[in-house]
């Protein structure tokens, strides 16, 4: 999606190039336009001002004018600045614009609003509070690139995001989880969700591995950023320090991050042939989790590997079987690519924030 | 390719311990080795064969048959669908078609039941005679999510292993597989080790290529895994051409099963634990016999 990235910004730059020009309008009726649609977004209807952003013949001139006056807010035109003014809000209402059209797979306009979002945001937000919501925005939007399976494109974000806030921890998290999921996922050899050995995803788990190490170094009673290093070192086959890191993982007050650091040490133990330490695992995964899938068919595959058949079908039987209600969801299946619910509860509270 | 079935005997290793917490763990099984047999001549499938009809080798060691069943035995049928995203439309309606065929080609005293695999697994029936319950599951599914192929072979051959008698397994998928938590390795070991016979149905092109499956998800081609399986448990894999095709698949799958014979033998002469490299052959006729290659047995 980089493609899109460049494409966008290509296009942005041609036609700033010719704006000038008496047929393609005038830059301070942009600037009113598009200072309207924000003040529209803040406190009007925000879903309207999206609309009409997006369906605007002056959408492209709002934004060239709007990249020159974020570079050079003395120049800028009073509704120019008064949109600057507002900054959070112009910048979300891009986002959301973008948002709007990848959900009509309308990739390469979508690509054109988040560049947009990211240009205002990079040049022109320096206050104090404008910063709070970037601390937000950067992660937010990463972990939605994430959850489209957009790693490279989140890798790029949550770079910039980590260049403006090195020590920002939501954000060197995230940059960890896209790079991990990268190296999960760089083999040829997918066959499932879980990783094969590795040759072409090892600089990719380096990378994980490194900003989780700097996650805990700042703080390390983050226990998911413990989890995720774990279970890339134990990618990299570095097993005793992925165990020590797994093990302080399963005794986190979460239920979410003890089920995963049982799960994937039970994996680690399958994977060494270790059948009697591999199920111990697996039923402290299930102790945290109830009924989770993941580890209910890794029990049920050691219990079948020792022999112990009808009970691998006594555990696994009612693990699959339809509920109502169903089941809580496994957290295996939001490990890599999010939770899409919480992807978009974040979004919501950044929006809220660049409302207020 | 064949079924091999553990039996255990459990009664007399019950009344010689004592009671425990935990589930009895058979230190001293009696282990019988059941083979789900397909004999086929130039004309079709050879019908009314007994066990001085068969020669079986284990590890090369001649082995007595005990018992030989055949067409009155009932089955133990295990459907396991995919019902993913890319399953949207007309394949699935075919798929249904499929399966209610299926489902109408059982007799009274056959069990069936139906997990279906999606980005999660779902049991519903469970392996019973309902097959009313069966046809409104059927009537229900819907394609979404992603696709759990090996986690789906894998609940067919456990489930299937503690169903009583002639067990069948079919795994249908149009080939991707994105979801699944197992490995390739551990459900191939569990096919083998295990008493299903395992058939694939598979629609859609060939190749072990990455493509991009729904919602830009990178997705692999699993024919060679389903090859593996099917072969692996004495079954086999039958490519549909067409959604049109895929109810006379099924038919044909569970027409040929019944046609199977179900041997038993006590292995003599062999050391219990690894593989064992079975041999059958029917003696004193041209046929060819179609079991698993045979079959693994932990320490």
């Amino acid at each position: 999606m980089r493609a899109f990235l460049g494409g966008a910004i290509a296009l942005i730059v041609t036609w700033a190039g010719s704006a000038g020009g008496a047929t393609l309008g005038d830059p301070t009726t942009d600037a009113t336009l598009f200072a309207g649609l924000v003040e529209k977004y803040r406190h009007g209807d925000s879903d309207d001002a999206i609309r009409e952003l997006i369906g605007s013949a002056r959408s492209l001139g709002m934004m060239s004018v709007m990249r020159r006056a974020a570079k050079a807010p003395a120049k800028a035109s009073a509704p120019a600045r008064m949109a600057l003014a507002a900054l959070p809000a112009a910048v979300m209402l891009h986002t959301e614009a973008g948002l709007y059209l990848y959900g009509q797979n309308d990739a390469t306009r979508a690509w054109v609003h988040w560049s947009q979002a990211r240009a205002l945001a990079e040049v022109a937000l320096t206050e104090r509070d404008q910063d709070e919501f970037l601390r937000a925005w950067y992660p937010a939007l990463g972990s939605y690139f994430l959850g489209r399976y957009l790693a490279v494109d989140a890798i790029d974000f949550l770079e910039h995001g980590l260049k403006r806030f090195p020590d920002e921890a939501p954000i060197a998290l995230a940059l960890g989880e896209a790079h991990e999921v990268r190296g999960t996922f760089a083999e040829g050899e997918i066959m499932s969700v879980r990783p094969r050995p590795l040759t072409e995803g090892r600089g990719e788990l380096l990378a994980a591995e490194h900003f989780f190490r700097g996650v805990l170094a700042r703080d390390p009673s983050l226990v998911e950023a413990r989890l995720r290093r774990g279970r890339v070192l134990d990618l990299l086959r570095e097993t005793d320090a992925a165990l020590a890191e797994l093990q302080q993982a399963g005794t986190a007050d979460s239920d979410k991050v003890r089920y995963l650091a049982h799960l994937f040490t039970a994996d680690l133990r399958r994977r060494r042939s270790e059948l009697p330490a591999a199920r111990e695992e697996f039923a402290l995964a299930l102790e945290a989790w109830p009924g989770a899938q993941a580890a209910s068919l890794g029990l049920a595959e050691a219990l079948h590997s020792l022999g112990e058949r009808g009970e691998a079908a006594s555990v696994l039987g009612p693990a699959i079987e339809e509920r109502s209600p169903p089941a809580r969801p496994d957290p295996f299946r939001s490990y890599h690519f999010g939770d899409r619910e919480e992807q978009r509860r974040r979004l919501e509270d950044v929006k809220a924030m660049a409302r207020r | 390719m064949q079924a091999v079935v553990l039996v255990l005997s459990l009664s007399a290793v019950a009344s010689a311990q004592p009671p425990r917490a935990r589930p009895p763990r058979f230190g001293s099984r009696v282990e019988v080795v059941k083979l789900s047999v397909l004999v086929r001549g130039s004309e079709g499938p050879i019908l009314g064969l007994g066990p001085a009809d068969f020669e079986v080798r284990d590890n090369g060691v001649a082995q007595q048959v005990e018992r030989v069943e055949s067409e009155e035995l009932p089955l133990s049928v295990i459907l396991a669908l995919d019902v993913s995203g890319s399953m949207k439309g007309e394949t699935l309606v075919e798929v249904k078609r499929a399966a209610h065929g299926l489902v109408e080609g059982l007799h009274p005293g056959d069990r069936g039941g139906l997990v279906t695999l999606a980005s999660t697994l779902s049991l519903q029936p469970a392996l019973g005679g309902d097959f009313g319950a069966i046809h409104a599951r059927i009537d229900a599914l819907e394609a979404e999510g992603g696709t759990s192929l090996m986690d789906g072979a894998f609940a067919a051959v456990a489930l299937g292993d503690a169903a009583a008698g002639h067990v069948l397994a079919m795994v249908f998928t149009d080939g991707h597989e994105n979801a699944s938590w197992l490995r390739e390795d551990d459900v191939l070991d569990a096919a083998r080790r295990g008493e299903v016979v395992v058939y694939g149905v598979r629609i859609g092109g060939d190749g072990w290529g990455l493509c991009m499956g729904d919602g830009g998800v990178p997705v692999r081609d699993a024919s060679a895994f389903l090859d593996l399986v099917t072969s692996a448990t004495g079954g086999r894999l039958v490519k549909a051409a067409s959604p049109e095709r895929l109810r006379q698949a099924f038919l044909e799958i569970l027409t040929e099963f019944r046609t199977r014979y179900l041997l038993r033998y006590t292995p003599r002469g062999v050391e219990r634990p690894g593989w064992h490299r079975l041999e059958v052959r029917v003696k004193g006729r041209a046929a060819k016999v179609t079991v698993r290659k045979g079959y693994l047995r932990t320490p």
